[in-house]
């Protein structure tokens, strides 16, 4: 039988209580790690009885990618330890919970040192990972300035823009729409990742992709800071990444009334694609990717296989 | 926020003549009526610099009150003629939308999906006679921040039943795979072929030109520009914190800025074609136009600032 804590956490990761990529990868890994704590069957079904777990925690949220990624991280690698499974499984689940902890400082030190004086660096949105990178530059003594868009329809780039001031540096706010206009003053492009695709697409917040495609056009270099739970195992076994289309409301605010017109619709897609030959590169705590090669990033963290297992899942019975 | 820069080029030049009407034919003499009129003229240029459409009608309104003085007019006599003047230039403007937004009409291909943005009245004209033609499957229209204008383009269109799409500003890439072309108005088109509009319009023109989606630009050749010829260069106006209603806490911090430009310039290359009411014509093919509408070459005009300074000098 599957422990209480551990479906507490899957009910938890479920109802949404637990939120954003780094906390729902750890909370899965946690959940694995006291699946183990509290395993009292078969020493010889417990690998079985681990695979279960990770498929419970695989259906609380089917499109993730940061929760399969944690089970596929441990998974892998209690098939090529020599330790006992069960202690096999604790140590694993520890070992990716720090690095999922440390990653952002890692990234932070290589993506820093992108940055040079007199820069001057645009952002979109609000990412952690990004925003890591510049304070860290900063901090290590680089002088330079940041234009943020305020990216409609929820306004990230003003927390992205609270933040970055509040460290001391300066920064400029634009609408989203004059990206292009800004775009000739811009020495470097620095974003998040919502997900990363085993060819190399970047999914992230809606607008990116017209800034790459502006940096682009000026010849200025686009990379993406993100960590490895972002890369999708299952885009290399065909899976497809659903752009959420969120509501009307959150465009049209205090306008909501003109939905009573007959012909209108707000469309509000949440995320766009950005193709990998408008990315520099990918700033993960394993070092900057190429985006072309983001599939030799799948393959060292969580296996080739894992996409194939995850889609597997998803097939099956509901 | 100021209305003109919540209405298109046309519009605020069709309010700024009826201004002129009210005000100016109450002057007297020929002394108040320069003195008024220069102000005017200037004031209206600074607060939209990027409009050709203004600049044109004011350096033709300039003209006429410099050559009737010239001429010894008596100013009642003028006022009479400036009035019908006003009069035959608004009559015109609106006529060219009509013709214009008639060979747009006529072009549209059947099942059109459009993207525009911001607002302008020749491309409402030309959604709303397509769609008298049954040619408009459906429009997405951009918010257009600042300003965010295109919601009022989108309730103007969802109120003739035409299915319109609401979008944010930087969806635009995302959306160019669902439409067909992308139309959009003009505050002024450069001889060089370069289209001055709303912020956002040369981004829109960058994905679409990726995509190999067209880009429309509907614009009258009253819009056409020629002072990029004469070596002036285009003056993007810029508002404050307060067209992006920032939240205070935000605003009172230190080492925060903004910058919102209100127009932006897409380059030729990115423009496949710009439907005027003498016809539809190629990003190169506007200093043929000039030359037609102006009846010569352009180093002919008069400069605005030599004819605001002889008004001027009436006394």
């Amino acid at each position: 039988m599957i422990s209480n804590n551990v479906l507490q956490i899957a009910d938890d990761i479920k109802t949404m209580k637990i939120r954003g990529a780094g906390a729902i990868a750890i909370a899965a890994a946690e959940a694995m790690k006291q699946a183990a704590l509290t395993y009292n069957g078969e020493k010889d079904s417990f690998v079985e009885y681990i695979r279960e777990v990770g498929k419970l925690l695989l259906r609380t949220r089917p499109t993730a990618v940061s929760l399969p990624n944690a089970v596929f991280y441990i998974l892998k690698r209690i098939d090529s330890s020599s330790e006992d499974p069960v202690r096999a499984t604790i140590s694993i689940a520890d070992e990716f919970i720090s690095n999922v902890k440390n990653a952002q400082l890692k990234i932070a030190k290589y993506g820093s040192k992108l940055i040079s004086d007199d820069m001057v660096i645009m952002t979109h949105c609000h990412s952690s990972a990004a925003v890591s990178v510049l304070i860290e530059a900063w901090k290590e003594g680089k002088r330079f300035k940041v234009i943020n868009t305020e990216t409609r329809p929820k306004f990230q780039g003003r927390v992205t823009a609270s933040i970055l001031t509040k460290e001391g540096i300066p920064v400029t706010h634009i609408p989203d729409s004059s990206i292009r206009y800004h775009m000739s003053n811009v020495d470097l492009v620095i974003v998040g990742a919502d997900t990363v695709t085993s060819d190399g697409h970047l999914v992230n917040k809606i607008g990116t992709s017209i800034l790459a495609l502006a940096a682009d056009e000026a010849d200025v270099e686009f990379y993406s800071a993100c960590e490895s739970i972002k890369f999708s195992p299952a885009s290399f076994a065909g899976g497809h990444i659903i752009i959420e289309e969120r509501s009307a409301e959150e465009v049209l605010g205090e306008h909501k009334d003109l939905l009573d017109k007959r012909g209108m619709f707000v469309r509000n897609p949440a995320f766009d694609f950005t193709p990998p030959e408008q990315i520099t590169g990918f700033i993960t705590e394993y070092g900057i990717l190429p985006p072309r090669a983001s599939l030799l990033l799948i393959k060292y963290v969580f296996g080739l296989s894992s996409g194939e297992m995850q889609m597997r899942l998803l097939e099956e019975e509901p | 926020m100021d209305r003109t820069v919540n209405h298109g080029a046309t519009e605020s030049a069709l309010q700024l003549l009826e201004r002129i009407e009210e005000e100016l034919l109450k002057t007297p003499n020929w002394k108040e009526f320069s003195t008024m009129f220069s102000i005017f003229a200037m004031e209206s240029i600074e607060r939209r610099p990027t409009s050709a459409l203004l600049t044109n009608t004011m350096r033709s309104l300039l003209k006429f009150a410099v050559d009737k003085y010239a001429e010894g007019q008596d100013i009642e006599t003028f006022k009479k003629g400036f009035y019908e003047k006003i009069e035959e230039v608004k009559v015109a403007t609106v006529r060219s939308v009509e013709k214009l937004s008639d060979i747009g009409a006529r072009w549209l291909p059947d099942g059109s999906r459009i993207l525009t943005h911001s607002y302008s009245t020749s491309v409402l004209k030309i959604i709303e006679k397509g769609n008298r033609l049954g040619k408009i499957k459906e429009v997405f229209v951009t918010e257009s921040r600042p300003g965010g204008e295109g919601v009022y383009t989108a309730e103007l269109l969802s109120s003739l039943g035409i299915k319109t799409n609401l979008i944010v500003d930087s969806a635009v890439n995302y959306f160019m795979g669902e439409i067909d072309f992308v139309l959009v108005g003009a505050e002024a088109i450069t001889a060089h072929g370069a289209l001055v509009n709303k912020v956002g319009t040369s981004q829109i023109a960058l994905s679409a030109y990726k995509r190999r989606t067209r880009l429309i630009v509907a614009s009258g050749t009253y819009k056409f520009s020629f002072e990029s010829m004469l070596g002036d260069r285009i003056k993007v106006p810029f508002l404050d914190a307060s067209s992006l209603e920032i939240p205070r806490d935000l605003l009172k911090l230190d080492n925060f800025a903004v910058s919102v430009p209100l127009m932006d310039v897409t380059p030729p290359e990115f423009i496949d074609a710009i439907i005027t009411e003498i016809g539809i014509t190629s990003p190169e093919g506007v200093p043929i136009l000039l030359w037609e509408v102006y009846g010569g070459w352009i180093g002919s005009q008069p400069d605005i600032k030599d004819l605001i300074n002889k008004l001027r000098n009436i006394s």
